[in-house]
């Protein structure tokens, strides 16, 4: 059993140690470890269990299952959303159904243990939403949940709800506080102080009147209570653009592929006008971006053995658009300076060398994505002397879809350097010039 | 042999005309002699049976294998009643075929019965030259190469190991350096050395320490020199094919050692080289075809130098950029490809 879980995140210091999507598989272990939030259920307030009685009847566990078979491959949580039978979610709780639907079935399953088949109508890969319709329509009316209008703004600190059905043990209300939007988001996403768990992906958040405030989306796995939201503006949004849409019924590639198109022209324009920032190394200008949507972690290393001394910035994007198989939409930049001034040219050189060639330009599968295909030379910069490699990668199932790498080391002093490099996921090809060019020239003598 | 007549004076002994008679020799696959007999009578007949002339133990013999005869045309070779025949030369006679024997007497004739070889000497043979004894027992007498070729990659393998360690840790890593690198070089000249004792009784263990040597330093240039001129010339393609010099080194090194186990075969030998190295380079294009769906061995040059080894001209900024577009076509004909081979996941951040 694998339930859909919120996205785990982790932060910039632990950026190598990569993503971990699903970690609440439920185990004994897990189990244990949640044992003394029983407790806390006491400690509910009354307008939680008033939130829960009338939200009740609208939430739904959504599960997919394998066609012909009975057995579920992830599940998730749901809500209605209008009188017709329109239910809210997330994405990557049905992306299975979207991109594979000769494979997968989709059922809702009530909290009254009520279940019914389910067609997708539209999906937002963007904001990670997709609006789902109830199979059973024609039989009954449904109660829909209610979206707080836009206009009326939370105060940070105010208590609200999220509900769903956290790794497939039954319906929960978890309660939290709003802390306004997260920082350095790419996309607007709403920062709750409480406690998500896999299986509550896409239920809805609710504040003290049972209005609808977002959809849980994610958390992160190296803190406590750091959970994020969908802001409801964009299910409503969803909601009026796929209201009368026919339903998917073939892969949703061209969709996601549009989507993605849009969003890799958005993100290009937004990076390249956000220029860099100055002052990043005494003798280079070295690409370091702003912190407008990305966040960067430096540090230095000092040789214990006589040799290398180093310093190094990291900058990655904490948005990331899930697009079934993988995540994608991206960029990275980072670089290390190194002074081998104790060593000598020739050992510099060698540890330049050895540096410089240990980087991979592989990252997906193979019926993902295409081996790299690369170009490479020494680039004149004003007089500065840079050896670059670009390589680009093409997405199979996402065509004119492709990731960037831009590997660059300064080749000008003879026991001193600057590595860099620039990876960029999921843009078109002329974006991918344009941003390897803009990347490229960053590099300059300090004036 | 020989009768000797004890009671005649060494002085006053008569001369006695001993007719020199042709012998035929039991020998090894590397031509030592195990049994010869001397040939006092024409026919001759050998097989496994007593009551030839020359009898063997071999169980692949007929007892009445093969009869040598006095024709008069010459000597004829006949083979009896045997299912393996005699192979002589390239040919093999079957049972009951006969052929003459009689074009040169100055060469002996190499006969093959069974899994047993027969060497016939005739009286008229012609004799090579007496070989000296210092250059048979081992193929090298001058130490000089040797010892210029220890010292090259002596000095090769410590200027590597100085270059990728710290000024701290130099000294701890040249002794491990040298521990390695005497202890592997022990073994190695160790097997080849038994492999030659095996095959021709003697170890050749100055010829195998030479060639090793040689082959050794001759690696270290050869893996150093492409990665330099694809840096200096921005050749890709130096580094990216540089391995196939590597593998021609250790081809070379191949044949030379096998010449100390083998060497009656020089011929045999060179094509063995020559297949090892035809094999190891295809097998490697593949591999690198299958893990990076190029032939090449590296995705990119990666061999930095001091920035004064470089001579090739840096291009700006806008021309690098524009040659990108070339990568295009070729990405989106091989998106549409079904993937073949590996399906590794080379890093970055992986998806479950």
């Amino acid at each position: 059993m694998k339930p859909a879980c919120p996205r785990g995140r982790t932060s910039g210091r632990l950026a190598g140690a990569g993503l971990v999507a699903c970690v609440l598989l439920a185990s004994a272990f897990n189990a244990q470890a949640q044992a003394p939030a029983a407790s806390d259920a006491t400690t509910v307030s009354l307008s939680a269990r008033k939130v829960y009685e009338q939200a009740r009847s609208q939430l739904v566990q959504i599960r997919t299952v394998l066609k012909g078979r009975a057995s579920q491959t992830s599940v998730g949580s749901g809500f209605f959303v209008s009188r017709e039978g329109h239910i809210i979610t997330n994405f990557h709780v049905v992306s299975q159904a979207a991109l594979k639907p000769e494979q997968h079935d989709l059922v809702y399953v009530t909290a009254d243990g009520r279940e019914a088949p389910l067609t997708i109508l539209q999906i937002d890969v963007l904001h990670d939403l997709a609006l789902l319709k109830a199979g059973d329509t024609g039989t009954r009316s449904f109660d829909a949940l209610p979206f707080r209008p836009e206009k009326r703004e939370l105060a940070q600190g105010e208590r609200i709800y999220s509900l769903g059905n956290p790794l497939d043990v039954g319906f929960a209300v978890t309660e939290g506080t709003y802390n306004g939007l997260v920082k350095r988001s790419f996309y607007p996403q709403i920062f709750f102080g409480g406690a998500l768990s896999a299986g509550m992906s896409g239920g809805p958040a609710l504040d003290n009147e049972g209005k609808v405030i977002g959809i849980n989306v994610a958390r992160r796995i190296d803190g406590e209570q750091v959970s994020f939201l969908v802001p409801a503006v964009f299910a409503t949004a969803l909601l009026e653009r796929g209201r009368g849409a026919p339903p998917l019924r073939t892969p949703a590639y061209p969709t996601v592929t549009a989507q993605l198109m849009a969003h890799q022209s958005e993100l290009t324009e937004r990076f390249i006008k956000q220029g860099w920032k100055p002052q990043t190394h005494p003798r280079y200008r070295v690409p370091v971006p702003p912190d407008e949507f990305m966040r960067c972690w430096g540090g230095s290393e000092v040789s214990r053995t006589g040799g290398m001394d180093m310093e190094r910035s990291d900058c990655v994007m904490d948005t990331h658009i899930f697009a079934g198989d993988f995540n994608i939409g991206a960029i990275s930049v980072r670089h290390e300076s190194y002074d081998g001034s104790k060593i000598g040219a020739m050992r510099f050189a060698a540890r330049h060398a050895q540096s410089f060639r240990n980087e991979s330009f592989t990252r997906l599968r193979a019926e993902l994505q295409t081996k790299p295909q690369c170009n490479e030379d020494f680039i004149d910069r004003k007089g500065l002397v840079l050896r670059a490699v670009v390589c680009l990668r093409a997405y199979k199932k996402l065509p004119q879809l492709y990731d960037l790498s831009v590997l660059v080391a300064t080749l000008d002093q003879p026991s001193a350097g600057v590595q860099g490099r620039f990876d960029v996921q999921g843009v078109n090809f002329a974006n991918a010039q344009r941003l390897a060019q803009h990347y490229i020239e960053a590099y300059e003598w300090m004036k | 042999m020989d009768e000797v007549t004890p009671e005649a004076a060494p002085d006053e002994r008569p001369e006695v005309a001993v007719p020199i008679v042709p012998v035929l020799e039991v020998v090894d696959r590397d031509g030592q002699v195990r049994q010869a007999h001397r040939i006092t009578a024409w026919p001759l007949r050998v097989g496994r049976a007593l009551d030839n002339d020359v009898a063997l133990s071999d169980p692949h013999v007929a007892p009445h294998h093969l009869q040598i005869e006095m024709a008069e045309s010459g000597l004829q070779l006949r083979a009896l009643d045997t299912w393996n025949g005699v192979q002589i030369g390239g040919k093999r006679l079957r049972g009951g075929e006969q052929q003459a024997l009689n074009d040169d007497d100055t060469q002996p004739i190499e006969l093959i019965a069974g899994r047993t070889r027969l060497r016939l000497r005739r009286p008229g043979e012609r004799l090579a030259p007496e070989l000296p004894l210092a250059a048979a027992a081992t193929r090298t007498r001058r130490f000089g190469p040797t010892l210029l070729a220890g010292a090259a990659v002596i000095a090769a393998l410590s200027f590597n190991t100085w270059l990728d360690s710290d000024p701290d840790t130099f000294v701890r890593s040249l002794g491990a350096m040298a521990l390695t690198a005497s202890v592997s070089a022990a073994i190695w000249c160790g097997l080849w050395a038994l492999l030659s004792k095996t095959f021709t009784r003697q170890t050749h263990i100055g010829w195998h320490i030479k060639v090793f040597l040689i082959a050794s330093f001759a690696w270290l240039v050869a893996d150093a020199v492409p990665d330099l001129l694809s840096f200096s010339l921005s050749w890709p393609g130096a580094g990216d094919f540089g391995f196939i010099a590597g593998y021609a080194v250790g081809a070379a090194a191949l044949y030379f050692h096998l010449l100390a186990v083998e060497p009656a075969k020089p011929r045999l030998l060179r094509g063995v080289a020559l297949l090892a190295f035809v094999t190891g380079v295809s097998l490697s294009l593949w591999f690198n075809q299958q893990r990076t769906d190029r032939v090449g061995a590296e995705l990119y040059m990666s061999h930095l130098f001091p920035p004064a080894l470089r001579l090739a001209k840096p291009v700006p900024v806008d021309r690098f950029v524009d040659g990108l577009a070339g990568l295009q076509a070729r990405l989106d004909r091989k998106a549409k490809e079904a993937p073949v081979g590996d399906s590794g996941n080379g890093g970055g951040d992986g998806e479950e």
